[in-house]
């Protein structure tokens, strides 16, 4: 309950346009700041997004002894792998396992318009590799046949490249081939969009290999991924393991645990660097206002109602840039493709990151405001009255 | 004497969490334990226990064993939210020598080495079913992975020859103990 006589609101949002100048700048100053901590947000956001739709709760991932965090590494025999499938805790409708043999690599690829390769990753598929991967949709185009390959919706971003270069009909060259892209596929954010799959035994021929690297599947209802994970284990002539696919990209973003704290950590050092832009700013406007917030405490207004004012104009400010940059942010920031090592995401300026960003920018115009209130209200009336 | 009272919680805490004379007090009696682990876990060591590699190697299905080895052989050995884990021969040497307890995957030996120095052990119920329990809680061992065990049970062979031991009773070798006799080993 507040038990003094408050200026009027309107005096504060008045205030603001007595000095449009310098109202502008500090706005933009502070929509430069949230719009960044936007920036930060959405790719810690679009990185979390990316791992965590990528893992189904109902895929299990079967790969080689000791490669639980580096599939790409993994390397089953076809045998072994057909033993895995065969069993009862995996899906079946209609005589059609729900298994998907998948060889996966990074691997240099060259687009028609390339001079020099660059770092892509394939995926060896079979046509059940839908059935497993449901997030996964084709787009445009078709299922690849020979020779040709289906490219992800982040696929030319991971590769550096425009849209454009992998468009339907052009020819991308991997592994000593020429693919042709035969449709583009999307994936509901996942990891799997920054891919290139082809058919698994195309790949197989070109990399001269008759293994697998992970072998994907569905469970039965009523089975779990420890189910597989025992049958594999007491196989041991298998020297395969079984992981939960949520499980296989936990530990991805365990992995990525570092490059979100140090984002979090930028999202700090940049509010910060907002605060004490926002306090320079205020204490420019405050020191300037001096006469008048000493006629207003002759007026009889007292010294915490002049500075719950001044605390106004800077949430006022504050709350206008938020918006702006929210704006931006959503037009130009959101949907963003950023290549990383693992492949692809895009920035996502979602729910946590308008809250976290509008957030910081009105905390920003609160304690950006406070201290020069606070420092306009210590000195003397008549000081303030006499001073030029 | 008031001064001092305040270092009573302190005291009391640090009494708490000192280790008792006997580790198979623990091991046995801990707080938050399985109400089936006392029909599992032996409070001495089982004599003439055989290593994993010897009992692959003459095991038959059936044949009553007793086999030491280190809980291991893969990143997870222990399956989750099973009574189930797997053991390697205790001549298997960690990656960087002196950290057997950290070091349980063996990955640098490389996959074949380890499959044939492994074996399987499960907990079973009158079915044959494995416990739907996990073996850390069944057997009050929360860092059950790098562990030394003895276990007594049923040997299993399946037609590709792997071994997996229905297990009994099971001993956890303390690890002051392990330590203590690995370093008196040539």
């Amino acid at each position: 309950m507040i038990l003094f006589r408050l200026l009027p609101w309107e005096y504060g949002v008045r205030n603001l346009f007595r000095r449009p100048g310098r109202s502008v700048l500090t706005l933009g100053a502070l929509t430069l700041v949230v719009l960044l901590v936007f920036v930060v947000v959405g790719f810690v956001r679009g990185l979390e997004t990316s791992l965590a739709v990528s893992g189904d709760p109902r895929v299990v991932l079967v790969h080689s002894l000791g490669a639980s965090e580096t599939v790409e590494y993994s390397s089953i025999p076809m045998g072994h792998a057909a033993e895995v499938w065969s069993t009862s805790w995996v899906q079946r409708r209609y005589d059609t396992t729900y298994a998907s043999p998948e060889l996966y690599l990074g691997t240099r690829m060259q687009t028609e318009a390339d001079d020099q390769p660059t770092l892509g990753l394939a995926r060896g598929v079979k046509p059940a590799a839908l059935l497993v991967r449901r997030q996964v949709q084709i787009v445009e185009g078709r299922w690849p046949e020979a020779g040709e390959v289906l490219v992800g919706r982040l696929a030319a971003v991971k590769l550096g490249r425009s849209d454009d270069a992998l468009a339907i009909g052009k020819t991308i060259q991997f592994e000593n081939r020429t693919w042709k892209v035969s449709g583009k596929f999307a994936a509901q954010g996942s990891a799997f969009e920054s891919e290139i799959w082809c058919p698994l035994e195309d790949l197989q021929q070109a990399m001269k290999r008759q293994d697998i690297s992970v072998l994907a599947l569905t469970l039965a209802p009523g089975a779990t991924a420890a189910d597989l994970d025992e049958f594999c284990k007491e196989r041991v002539n298998l020297e395969v393991e079984a992981t939960a696919e949520t499980a296989y990209y936990a530990s991805l973003q365990k992995h990525y645990g570092p490059v979100r704290w140090l984002a979090w950590l930028m999202v700090f050092l940049i509010a910060g660097a907002g605060v004490f832009a926002g306090l320079n700013t205020m204490y420019g406007a405050v020191v300037g206002r001096v006469r008048e917030l000493a006629t207003l405490q002759t007026l009889g207004f007292l010294r915490r109602a002049i500075a719950l004012s001044l605390v106004q104009e800077g949430t006022l400010l504050a709350a206008a840039a938020s918006l702006t940059a929210a704006l931006l942010a959503l037009l130009f920031i959101n949907g963003l493709a950023i290549r990383f090592t693992m492949g692809a995401f895009v920035l996502r300026i979602d729910s946590v990151a308008l809250a976290v960003g509008c957030g910081t920018g009105l905390i920003l115009g609160m304690v950006g405001a406070l201290p020069p209130a606070l420092r306009a209200m210590r000195l003397p009336v008549v000081d303030g009255l006499k001073a030029v | 004497m008031n001064r001092w009272l305040f270092l009573a919680p302190v005291l009391f805490l640090v009494g708490c969490g000192q280790s008792s004379s006997d580790p198979l007090d623990k091991i046995a009696y801990g707080p938050g334990q399985h109400p089936d682990s006392f029909k599992y876990l032996l409070g001495s060591e089982p004599a003439d226990a055989k290593d994993v590699i010897a009992l692959r190697g003459d095991a038959k299905d059936g044949d009553a064993v007793v086999v030491v080895g280190r809980v291991g052989g893969s990143k997870q050995p222990v399956i989750k939210g099973r009574a189930a884990f797997t053991i390697v021969d205790l001549s298997l040497k960690p990656c960087n020598p002196g950290d057997e307890e950290e070091c349980f995957d063996f990955a640098c030996l490389g996959k074949e080495k380890v499959a044939k120095a492994s074996a399987m052990v499960k907990f079973v119920d009158g079915q044959d079913k494995t416990l739907n329990v996990d073996a850390h809680q069944l057997l009050n061992a929360p860092q059950l992975e790098g562990q030394i065990v003895v276990v007594r049970g049923v040997a299993k062979r399946d037609e590709t020859n792997n071994l997996t031991i229905q297990a009994n009773q099971i001993y956890l070798r303390p690890k002051q103990v392990v330590k203590a006799t690995e370093s008196a080993q040539p």
